[in-house]
């Protein structure tokens, strides 16, 4: 039974002022009303800072190693499938939600500048607002079922931002290819959510602690891991990453330097309790992990683009992570973690400047040469390892193919209905124009 | 040419066409040197709308600006009436002026044009793009919601006709091969040639490749990319134009790694970092080779583009008619009649690309017709000589720059007795400079000037070991924070600390400076550095230094056009500018033109030691210009997005200064910036309030601290004009930041060599800043770089925008969305026989004046008449009438028969 003290517990503050923040800002944008883009940004300021507070507050009050629990009730109710509203917050999760919620204001703040006299700042904030609510969602969530809104949260503003730049051709098919690329793996967190569901009781948390060993543990234990990879760009989702800088800088920066690719190994600490007893999966993960940090770290070498090879250097750090996860460094993780989105953030942001650096002498080119040895190598790795060419001759002719037939099929029916509505004065004859 | 051309005739013919296809790519700098040109140079023997058409159909831009631009225009009133009127007039008539219609509509203009009853115009009015719905559709592209469909029309300028997979390919592949050290592998062709790095991946090939990678390796050319060329050129059997033409197109496809390639070709200073064997001859042969493999025929890509050409009235004969019927206000005139006839040509001649020009061309002269009145109703010159008998405090030569225009405005504003002088930015010197910190020497004169010499500047003494490992770590974690185990450790040790930094420079950039300035204090500043003027020859260096005698050539011929004034201040300021910006690509575009770019201090400090140097004084004296001792050069450096001022002097040069000219000139520039800093705060700010002094002071500090800001400053946005004279025409007239301002006085120049110099040096460079502003903003997405938001630094070199693709020529949306695309208007206070004879003499200049690249006119004697070049000779567009002579004005005059 939900008490009115409910409403005080942190986990829910922290998701309450998201999910208000989102709400208000998609609800006054849909109405069109106009208000100044500057008072949006110092709305979406405001609230990030409470939410930095709050979150700060919690990681204080939580050093004890405890967590903070709380079940509202029932939130969603398909058939046998029961989910409840209930969140948890451990030490590690609110130690994310600062840096998340640092990293969100100084990003916010960039782009107010950037972004100050160009069209979109408005929607720019309300993806971002989106991505805070999937942030603080996923952190937050007790169970998968919750973890995932946050996940396609997160997901479709990471889409809308590739396309910023609606009008520009690349961005569009780029946005594309990173959809996909999340439908295909946020598949295994579905799965996953749905065989974990009849293990789930009311009052627990089994995405902390499972009851007992499980069914088909093993097989949820992998999709979830399925279902991590395309958010952090490993095998085999490594090539829509690099692809996906067409939207402005601090979108770049804060999604691929931060926020959005370490949800992946955050969501895997998290629920550790559900693939880490299966040595079968540790060794997929470290396998996965280390190939991955090995190929983009190779591939990014050859990459002659500040923000594309930022991206390789993002995905073979996050290989690292998968690696130390699956070997049990789970504090390594977690400090690695942090760093990595600090620097990375910082990296992106200061993107615009490498030429300026390199000619004032700050930074001094790389003169490392190739070898011989190493010349194959290096056209291998320019080659990106025929990874995308694969993807082009397999799965993108099969896509394309559905795709095509889906068109063909709505085009059928629409002209069908066209037809039959089709009013006789509104028929233009060539000679009439 | 006969058709069927000899192999070797083909191969006598190639070089030629060679060169004139290299002339006719982008001849864009990498951003790092950074110069403005005219984009279209290469055209500019062409006569203007002609050589802008072709042009634009090679580089795919829009050209003018669509419709509703000018529109806008004409909504704000900056587009006159009149100006239209005369435009439409000459489009439709030819030549002669046009009759006064009383009329300020659109509707009625054209009317009275067309002779059509400007009567009940409301149906002439529909069939016109609807105004209101025009200013209303003028919305940026990002600002579309995401739920509503893309905007229309053609979003991008390059529509490759290569497959997306290919063109995406090509760029890259171009991209990794002339890269100048981002990636961390060098590419290990870059010495071999493009062809060998293409045949060396085409045999990498694996299991899953292109199907057109195999078959591409297996016919590249083996004995050099000419006889490929050539054989292509006999195989295709198209004649020379229609070849060159063919490369060109290709060649457009990658159109700024095609210049890119270009420029590091005949240009080694280009590939500074890694050497790249860069030929040309090698990415057309792979061109023609791709276009073969993919079965496009060459003819196919020969074709003329259907024209854009719509018509703007699309209308059936009877619906004329019954337009005209409306117009003549009654029954709708017969098949054949003459009014019938006549409208209906005049409807076919205003296509709408017409229409645009139209449009275009009275929006220039509405433009230069304003600047004339100003000019000629200030009549400053009235009180030149008045002036002259003043005893000036301060003397400043500052750069002739645009932007330098409000900064002398409000020096001379808030100090009645300072003098200010426009000088070419660089002082006369034409050195290259080499910093204590720079690894490479700069060239600090116009890009146009050869350098003579090398001037290097000594660090004093070493930087401390904490201070040299910092600069080493510093150095390192670029690569390392990119590599495998680097990555790790730089994340768990570095990475909070990167973020702090840019946390309290996106936050804060103001207090970030304090504590920047804090730091550097406490770090022990070294000890001014020196550096050595003396002639020598240094077996590596090259030449070195200027002798005494060069050293007081060099300032004579910037003191020269001072020379008519009495007296000296004891204070002679040689103000140079730069521009600083964080986190800007385009940073050199916004320093000193005349320093190619870069900042002009080190101009600055030479100038003030050479004309500081006693002997130099003494030699000063023989040409005539007598600077006395109590008279001191103090160099300066005006920051023209921060407004500051930065003191370049060593101490005991300023201590030779009298204490109370010191304190004048401090109060005095104090006021000036910030008065400066208000005035640009207009372009920048909300400006429904005038923001108070230290309010924008503040504020173009953050903006030009702050690394997320896109515009630091406006740069040259808005400048159209150019006046050579003295300073009195334009003393205390706002000319609103648009105007390049030399100084030039024709009473001490008997026999024009100075003005010479000053409209061969200068007036090549006011052509190129304005017409790399002018093409960009007309269509920023054909000839410019597009938003600057998405752009991406690739190889050192350039930027592209989004991930992958071709790199960006020309400047950002950002940079010029404020400038009105009008092509330059150069004064010169001086004879018309003279300014003609000498522009004409000049090969560049006589073709930008003649095809209507820029306009030229004169101002007469104390600005009594202005007077216009036409090709059928001088008109005059604006006269005072004379007036009972001033006082000053006749001793100016009588002063001038004596002289």
């Amino acid at each position: 039974m939900m008490h009115l003290t409910a409403f005080f517990h942190p986990a829910v503050l922290l998701a309450g002022v998201s999910l208000f923040t989102s709400l208000f800002l998609g609800l006054w944008l849909l109405s069109g009303r106009p208000w100044k883009e500057r008072t949006l940004g110092l709305f979406f300021e405001g609230a990030l800072l409470l939410e930095l507070g709050l979150s700060l507050m919690t990681l204080i009050a939580l050093q004890g190693g405890q967590r903070f629990q709380i079940n509202l009730g029932p939130w969603l109710s398909v058939g046998h499938f029961h989910f409840d509203l209930a969140l948890s917050l451990s030490w590690m999760d609110a130690s994310y939600l600062v840096l998340a919620h640092l990293v969100l204001w100084t990003v916010q703040r960039f782009s107010s500048r950037y972004l100050a006299q160009e069209g979109g700042y408005a929607r720019f904030i309300l993806l971002l607002s989106f991505l805070e609510l999937g942030n603080v969602l996923i952190a937050s969530a007790a169970h998968l079922g919750l973890v995932i809104v946050g996940w396609e949260l997160v997901g479709l503003a990471s889409c809308l931002l590739i396309a910023f730049f609606v009008a520009h051709q690349a961005a569009r098919s780029q946005s594309l290819l990173a959809f996909c690329s999340y439908r295909l793996a946020d598949l295994g967190l579905l799965l996953a959510a749905v065989l974990l569901q009849p293990h789930m009781q009311t009052e627990e948390f089994v995405l902390i602690r499972p009851m007992g060993p499980l069914a088909s543990g093993e097989l949820i234990g992998l999709l979830i891991i399925v279902g991590t990879l395309a958010k952090a760009g490993q095998f085999p989702f490594i090539s829509w990453m690099p692809r996906a800088m067409e939207g402005p800088t601090p979108s770049s920066a804060v999604f691929y330097g931060a926020l959005s690719v370490h949800l992946a190994p955050l969501l895997l600490l998290r629920c550790e309790a559900l693939w880490a007893p299966y040595p079968r999966l540790c060794w997929l993960l470290a396998l996965i992990g280390g190939g991955t940090a090995l190929l983009s770290t190779l591939i990014g070498a050859t990459r002659s683009s500040s923000k594309p090879q930022l991206a390789y250097a993002v995905m073979s750090q996050i290989g690292l992570m998968y690696l130390s996860l699956a070997l049990g460094g789970r504090t390594l993780v977690l400090i690695h973690m942090l760093g990595h989105a600090l620097l990375r953030s910082a990296q992106f942001l200061n993107a615009a400047s490498l030429i300026e650096e390199f000619h004032e002498g700050r930074y001094l080119p790389t003169a490392a040469k190739v070898g011989l040895v190493w010349r194959r190598l290096y056209l291998h790795a320019w080659n990106g390892f025929y990874w995308e060419a694969l993807l082009q001759r397999s799965l993108f002719k099969l896509l394309g193919g559905s795709s095509r037939l889906a068109y063909g099929l709505v085009q059928t029916l629409r002209s069908r209905r066209k037809f039959a509505w089709k009013e006789p004065h509104l028929i233009l004859k060539e000679e009439d124009l | 040419m006969s058709p069927n051309l000899t192999p070797l005739q083909r191969e006598a013919a190639w070089p030629q066409l060679l060169s004139e296809i290299r002339g006719f790519l982008p001849q864009q700098n990498p951003l790092a040197s950074f110069l403005h040109n005219n984009m279209l140079m290469a055209w500019e023997k062409d006569e203007f709308w002609a050589g802008v058409k072709d042009a634009a159909a090679l580089h795919g831009a829009e050209v003018p600006r669509p419709i509703r631009f000018y529109f806008k225009a004409w909504e704000k009133g900056t587009l006159s009436p009149a100006a239209l009127r005369q435009s439409l007039w000459d489009e439709l008539e030819g030549r002669g002026p046009c009759p006064s219609v009383g009329t300020r509509s659109f509707e009625g203009i054209y009317a009275a044009v067309t002779r059509a009853p400007a009567a009940p115009l409301s149906t002439l009015g529909q069939m016109l793009p609807h105004r209101a719905a025009a200013v209303g559709a003028e919305r940026s592209e990002t600002e579309t919601w995401v739920f509503s469909r893309p905007p229309e029309g053609p979003p991008e300028a390059a529509a490759p006709f290569f497959p997306p997979e290919v063109w995406h390919w090509l760029c890259r592949l171009l991209e990794s091969f002339l890269d100048q050290g981002l990636s961390l592998w060098a590419n290990p062709y870059q010495g071999e040639g493009l062809l060998a790095f293409v045949r060396a991946w085409g045999r990498s090939a694996w299991v899953f490749d292109a199907p057109w990678q195999r078959e591409l390796v297996e016919s590249l050319p083996r004995d050099g990319a000419r006889a490929f060329i050539l054989e292509k050129w006999e195989a295709s059997g198209l004649k020379a134009e229609a070849f060159k033409k063919l490369c060109l197109r290709l060649l457009y496809q990658v159109k700024g790694w095609a210049g890119m390639l270009q420029k590091c070709e005949s240009e080694p200073g280009v590939r500074v970092f890694r050497p790249v064997k860069a030929e040309l001859e090698e990415l057309l042969a792979l061109l023609l080779l791709l276009i073969d493999k993919l079965g496009i025929a060459p003819q196919s890509l020969m074709k003329e583009e259907a024209p854009r050409r719509k018509q703007l009235f699309q209308l059936r004969p009877d619906a004329l008619r019954s337009v005209l019927g409306q117009l003549l206000r009654g029954s709708a005139p017969k098949e054949g009649s003459q009014d019938l006839e006549r409208f209906a040509a005049a409807l076919k001649v205003l296509d709408e690309a017409t229409m645009q020009k139209v449009w275009h061309v009275a929006y220039e002269a509405s433009f230069h017709r304003a600047s004339l009145l100003r000019l000629g109703q200030h009549q400053g010159a009235r009180f030149a000589a008045q002036r002259e008998e003043l005893a000036p405090s301060l003397q400043m030569l500052c750069c002739m720059d645009d932007r330098e225009e409000s900064f002398r405005r409000h020096i001379e504003e808030v100090e009645p007795t300072a003098f200010t002088y426009g000088v070419l930015g660089n002082f006369g010197i034409d050195m290259r400079f080499q910093g204590p910190r720079h690894p490479r020497p700069r060239q600090q004169c116009p890009p146009v000037v050869q350098p003579r010499r090398l001037i290097r500047e000594l660090a004093p003494g070493s930087a401390s070991r904490a201070g040299l490992l910092m600069q080493r770590l510093r150095s390192a974690s670029f690569a390392s924070s990119r590599s495998l185990v680097g990555g790790l450790l730089a994340s768990v040790s570095w990475g909070p600390l990167a973020f702090g930094a840019i946390f309290l420079e996106v936050l804060h950039p103001r207090l970030n400076e304090r504590l920047r300035r804090v730091r550097a204090a406490a770090d022990k500043a070294p000890a001014a550095t020196s550096f050595s003027l003396s002639r020598e020859d240094h077996p590596n260096l090259g030449p070195l230094g200027y002798s005494l005698e060069e050293q007081a050539a060099i300032v004579a011929s910037v003191l020269a056009p001072l020379l008519p004034c009495r007296s000296w201040a004891p204070v002679l300021v040689a103000m140079a500018h730069e521009s600083s910006s964080r986190n800007n690509p385009f940073r050199q575009a916004y320093g000193c033109g005349a320093c190619s770019g870069n900042s002009g201090a080190p101009n600055a400090r030479v100038f003030a030691a050479m004309a500081n140097h006693p002997e130099v004084r003494e030699l000063l004296r023989r040409h005539g210009i007598d600077l006395p001792d109590s008279t001191r050069v103090i160099p300066a450096v005006h920051d023209t997005s921060r407004d500051l001022v930065r003191y370049l002097g060593t101490d005991e040069a300023q201590g030779a200064v009298a204490p109370a000219s010191l304190a004048l000139l401090e109060s005095t520039l104090d006021r000036a910036l910030r008065r400066n800093a208000q005035e640009r705060c207009r372009r920048f700010l909300d400006q429904s309030r005038m923001p108070s002094l230290s309010e924008s002071w503040k504020h173009v500090q953050t903006r030009a601290l702050s690394p997320a800001e896109v515009r630091p400053e406006y740069g040259h946005a808005g400048t159209y004009l150019a006046v050579f004279g003295r300073r009195e025409l334009t003393r205390g007239l706002s000319l609103d930041r648009r105007a390049f301002l030399v100084s030039y006085d024709q009473r001490s120049d008997g026999d024009g060599k100075v003005l010479e110099g000053l409209l061969h040096g200068a007036m090549p460079v006011v052509a190129n800043i304005t017409l790399d502003y002018f093409f960009s903003a007309l269509d920023h997405k054909g000839f410019g770089a597009a938003s600057k938001l998405p752009l991406n630094v690739s190889g050192l070199l350039g930027v592209l925008t989004g991930a992958q693709g071709d790199l960006r020529i020309g400047l950002t949306q950002q940079m010029v969305e404020v400038h009105e695309p009008v092509r330059a208007l150069v004064l010169v206070e001086a004879e018309p026989e003279r300014v003609e004879s000498l522009v004409m003499r000049h090969p560049r200049l006589e073709r930008l004046v003649t095809r209507g690249w820029m306009r030229l006119g004169v101002i007469e004697e104390n600005g009594s008449a202005i007077r216009l070049w036409t090709a059928a000779g001088w008109k005059t567009e604006f006269s005072i009438p004379k007036r009972p002579a001033a006082r000053g004005e006749k001793k100016t005059k009588t002063e001038a028969e004596a002289s």
